[in-house]
């Protein structure tokens, strides 16, 4: 029974970095944009301009 | 094994596991109430300082007490903590919050889209470096008499003859690149970007360097305007006939839309905050609870149990109107989705509560509201003339919708003449002038000949009418002075045909055919089929109905009295629409709404109690509206008084529900039965109550509202 003072951190610690994650990809705008990315490669290059 | 299980058969966790869970859940639920919580404690703390009721307030001192006496509990190692509780409790909350605010959101995002109508850019002329320098001076006009020698000359893309040995170029940049004094050239259909007066000079010389402009977005004024050289045009109005050449007199900000969009913000600023019925229940919810607290407090010290604080707690957390702060979200939030499915933006859900009054004031506008906004066919009188070859029978069919005047709008398609018909639609197919338009919209059902008609010898005066070869005759199709310089003095017949269509406010123009005038057309701004309907239902739910416009005050008028609308004011400035409305709101008679679509409505719709701007309107009234219709037409109006009306009943029963079950708890609370365990279930069940009731509502139902 006493596994439960290791496990129970464990867990939290796990949620924990599974929420940090999560924040930091709402903040960083990696789910910002769902759709255009998968028809991206459609898409002709921009002119390289020197 | 046994602690794993916890509560079964009495059985008891050994107490460092206890102690443990507790430590862990105190952890758990103090950053569920600090981080994502604290948007209640804010709330409450700014309802308190502000001295508005908000119901907030309540809910954070819910949790607060829940949350210390939890902590204090947990420390002590002895008593009652409520962490899940409260946790559930933040979730749920959130989660109505959160529902409401995305459906608001969607419909500021959908408005902000419709933004991108307008022209971000303008063409502005620019001299070619080396070419003559400018006569006109800065900023001074160029009178049209000698234009030969202006500076003003055509682009290299249209070598304009006699000023083709000045190069300019046309070159597009941002609105905010412009400065007074620049040079600007407006193409026909194009809204104009700045303050400025026009200057001759350009491709439309033909037209004399004029065009006609549509000013209705800014004034209300339902005809278009003619402009010539040296006239004043205005940001956001339409440029309708021809290319026109503009020097800048005010960009952004200093143009008069850009000051009437100050007037906007200023007049959003002004509302009063909007205190919503479950706002308003929270002031009378707070006293009530801290007097029950306060009454168990005093009861069970008296009584010396040393579970008196305890009882207190789990009174305020029970007491914590977890389901009355989900009622209103909710039920907003599903009846915003309903009304955006069906095309109906609402930016915020106070918006419907307000709607839901019994009576209250709507100003209705006039150009584009109540009407069409645009030049249409009103009347036609033709007279048989055997030499014409018309038929005798000026024949229109019963009305088949309402237009101006109570007088049925033409049904153009019935008359028998359909050669002539088709002569006026070939003809006026050739000119971009509204009336030319409004013609050929007006003559669109008509059978196409089946041979192709000969057009020839086409002239167009911008100030008077048409004339073309069509086929074998000579038509000719203008105002009675142009038509008059054309065929000679006006048969009686005709001059009656026009005293008849001056009188109703309408603009008379007059068709003449191998040099007899065959017809007289009326053209102006018919009323929506659905306006007297609309009215009726406005005028039975009783509301009061008036008219607000900036269109001449007789025209105002008339419409007014067709509609059966004893209110009416014409010839108003956008000014003085906001000052009527102000007045109005300032006697406290019910809820004002205003509905309008053009730039001149849109101070008065940010400052109404409720603004709704209609399909069609200028941005400036989106950005300041709190609903947006987005089909044409005022039916919607209709469902929406309907669907607010259901939206607050049913928010009225969630928030029955939800206070149904408060007696009950706070029953079991001052009695002291309340643990951890029936706050778990009390919680939920009661919130699970106000969800049915928000999603069962039939608001914006799938029949259509009468």
């Amino acid at each position: 029974m006493s596994v439960i003072y290791i496990v129970l951190p464990l867990a939290l610690v796990m949620a924990g970095v599974g929420l940090w994650a999560f924040i930091w990809a709402v903040r960083h705008g990696q789910l910002d944009d769902l759709e255009t990315p998968a028809i991206r490669m459609l898409h002709e290059d921009d002119d390289v301009t020197t | 094994m046994r602690g794993v299980v916890g509560v079964r058969g009495g059985g008891q966790m050994e107490p460092t596991y206890t102690a443990l869970f507790r430590y862990v859940s105190m952890g758990l639920g103090l950053v569920a109430l600090g981080y994502p919580g604290r948007v209640f404690f804010r709330g409450g703390w700014a309802a308190l300082r502000t001295r508005t009721p908000h119901l907030d307030a309540p809910i954070a001192l819910g949790l607060l007490a829940g949350g210390l006496a939890g902590v204090i509990n947990t420390l002590r190692g002895r008593g009652e903590t409520y962490f899940d509780s409260l946790t559930v409790l933040v979730f749920l909350l959130l989660v109505g919050r959160f529902l409401q605010q995305r459906q608001q959101r969607r419909a500021d995002d959908a408005v902000e889209a419709l933004y991108c109508l307008t022209p971000g850019a303008a063409r502005r002329i620019e001299q070619d470096p080396g070419a003559a320098q400018e006569t006109g001076g800065p900023g001074g006009l160029i009178d049209p008499g000698k234009s030969g020698t202006d500076a003003l000359v055509g682009s290299p893309a249209w070598p304009a003859g006699h000023d083709a040995d000045e190069r300019t170029t046309v070159r597009t940049v941002p609105i905010e690149a412009l400065a007074v004094g620049d040079l600007v050239e407006v193409r026909a259909g194009e809204s104009i970007p700045v303050d400025a007066v026009v200057v001759p000079g350009g491709k439309a010389r033909d037209e004399g360097w004029g065009s006609s402009v549509d000013q209705g977005l800014l004034t209300g004024e339902s005809r278009p305007v003619r402009v010539e050289p040296g006239a004043a045009v205005f940001a956001g109005t339409l440029n309708l006939a021809a290319t026109l050449r503009m020097r800048v007199t005010a960009a952004g900000a200093a143009t008069r839309v850009g000051k009437l969009m100050a007037l906007v913000a200023q007049g959003a600023r002004n509302k009063a905050p909007m205190v919503l019925l479950a706002d308003r229940l929270s002031g009378y919810f707070l006293t009530m609870v801290m007097v029950l607290a306060a009454a168990t407090l005093s009861y069970w010290l008296w009584r010396g149990s040393p579970l008196a604080a305890d009882h207190t707690v789990a009174l305020l957390i029970v007491a914590c109107p977890c389901a009355l702060g989900l009622a209103t979200p909710l039920a907003m939030g599903v009846a915003l989705g309903r009304a955006a499915r069906r095309g109906i933006l609402i930016k915020g859900g106070a918006a419907l509560e307000h709607l839901a009054a019994r009576h209250g004031t709507i100003y209705l506008d006039k150009t584009g509201t109540l009407t069409m906004g645009q030049t249409a066919l009103v009347t036609w009188e033709s007279q048989a003339h055997p030499t014409a070859g018309v038929p005798p029978t000026p024949a229109l069919r019963p009305p088949r919708n309402v237009g101006v005047g109570g007088a049925p709008a033409v049904d153009f398609t019935a008359t028998s003449n359909s050669l002539l018909q088709t002569r006026i639609s070939a003809l006026e197919q050739q000119s971009s002038h509204p009336i030319a338009q409004a013609f050929c919209r007006a003559l669109a059902d008509v059978p196409r000949p089946v041979e192709t008609i000969r057009i020839e010898a086409v002239r167009q005066d911008a100030r008077g009418g048409i004339t073309g070869r069509v086929g074998d005759r000579e038509l000719v199709i203008g105002s009675p002075q142009f038509v008059e310089r054309q065929v000679g003095t006006l048969p009686g017949w005709a001059q009656a045909a026009v005293e008849r269509v001056l009188e109703r406010v309408l603009t008379p123009v007059l068709v003449a055919q191998d040099g007899l005038v065959v017809g007289v057309a009326g053209f102006g701004d018919p009323l929506r089929p659905e306006a007297r309907s609309i009215v009726e239902l406005l005028q039975r739910r009783s509301w009061r109905v008036a008219v607000l416009s900036g269109d001449h005050p007789d025209l105002v008028a008339r419409i007014a009295a067709d509609l059966g609308i004893s209110d009416a004011r014409g010839g108003l400035l956008p000014e003085d629409k906001l000052a009527l409305l102000r007045e109005q709101m300032q006697r406290r008679s019910g809820p004002v709404v205003m509905v309008g679509d053009g730039v001149n409505d849109a101070a008065a719709l940010a400052a109404a109690t409720v603004g709704i701007a209609v399909h069609g309107g200028a941005e400036a009234s989106l950005a300041a509206a709190d609903i947006y219709l987005g089909h044409p037409g005022l039916a919607a109006i209709g469902d929406l008084l309907t669907a607010a009306q259901r939206t607050v009943g049913a928010i009225r029963w969630s928030l029955a529900c939800a206070l149904a079950y408060n007696p009950l708890a706070v029953a079991l609370a001052t009695a002291g039965w309340i643990n951890p365990l029936v706050a778990a279930i009390l919680m939920p069940l009661s919130s699970l109550t106000v969800i049915s009731v928000a999603l069962a509502a039939r608001t914006f139902g799938d029949r259509p509202c009468p």
